[in-house]
């Protein structure tokens, strides 16, 4: 299962999906796709867990990845 | 009016036939997205330029502010991995060294503005010694502490493109 952190003023929420070969999974898998690719147009960045850590993800979404999370764009001032 | 070449006639014409694509294609996911969840807020959509200092929005009651403190708290500690969010309380503050400008470190801490520390004989590029970077929308303070770390160690040309130099040091006006 994997899982992207959509990080906001709740704190976060979490969208999940199965890695199974389903026509659920392929719907859930087609939605985190499409929050990453919203997100990135909007300016903001990704990032993929990797060990016990997150760095910076520019590479397009790969639903085996564990963990993603959206970071918020930033501004001066 | 200048006269356009064919070519850039043609350049213009694809450039305003694809961007209206791509608009259609961003109001189709985004129209499937608002289906799949109703409940997701994708705060990117949204304007918080009017939204006091410090504060989540309307409707945000103390009980909310302690819940997504809480909640922070745990995916800053997931994203910063255990050594760092153990110094990070151990310390109250994370150093990060430039990676662009030898001898310069970031000194960040929780919801508070960057303090550029220079070794001797290394000169800061800014005028100040406080560096005031906001999320552009609003977030818990903790969380928001785990995504600069992410964008100073990662991205540090866009931490340089857009600091705000500032004289003094001050909580930061977009979290809370």
């Amino acid at each position: 299962m994997g899982r992207i952190i959509v990080a906001n003023r709740r704190g976060h929420q979490v969208v999940e999906w199965e890695t199974t070969d389903t026509a659920e999974a392929r719907e859930q898998i087609a939605v985190a796709e499409r929050i990453l690719r919203e997100a990135r147009e909007s300016g903001c960045m990704v990032s993929r867990k990797e060990g016990d850590q997150h760095v910076l993800d520019r590479q397009p979404f790969d639903p085996n990845i564990e963990e993603y999370q959206i970071i918020a764009p930033i501004a001066g001032g | 009016m200048t006269a356009q070449t064919p070519f850039a006639a043609l350049a213009d014409w694809l450039r305003r036939r694809f961007g209206r694509l791509r608009n259609a294609s961003a109001a189709a996911d985004r129209a499937a997205l608002d289906a799949a969840d109703p409940t997701l807020e994708r705060p990117w959509l949204k304007r918080w330029d009017h939204l006091p200092k410090r504060t989540a929005g309307p409707g945000f009651t103390r009980a909310d502010y302690t819940e997504a403190r809480q909640r922070a708290r745990e995916v800053a500690r997931t994203t910063l991995g255990e050594a760092q969010w153990a110094r990070l309380q151990r310390r109250g503050y994370l150093d990060l060294p430039s990676h662009i400008i030898p001898g310069l470190t970031y000194r960040l801490r929780v919801g508070r503005r960057i303090e550029v520390v220079c070794a001797p004989g290394v000169y800061s590029p800014w005028p100040y010694d406080f560096l005031c970077i906001n999320p552009t929308y609003p977030l818990p303070e903790e969380e928001f502490f785990a995504h600069l770390y992410l964008y100073v160690r990662d991205q540090e040309e866009t931490v340089l493109r857009v600091a705000a130099p500032q004289p003094w040091d001050q909580a930061l006006g977009r979290t809370f």
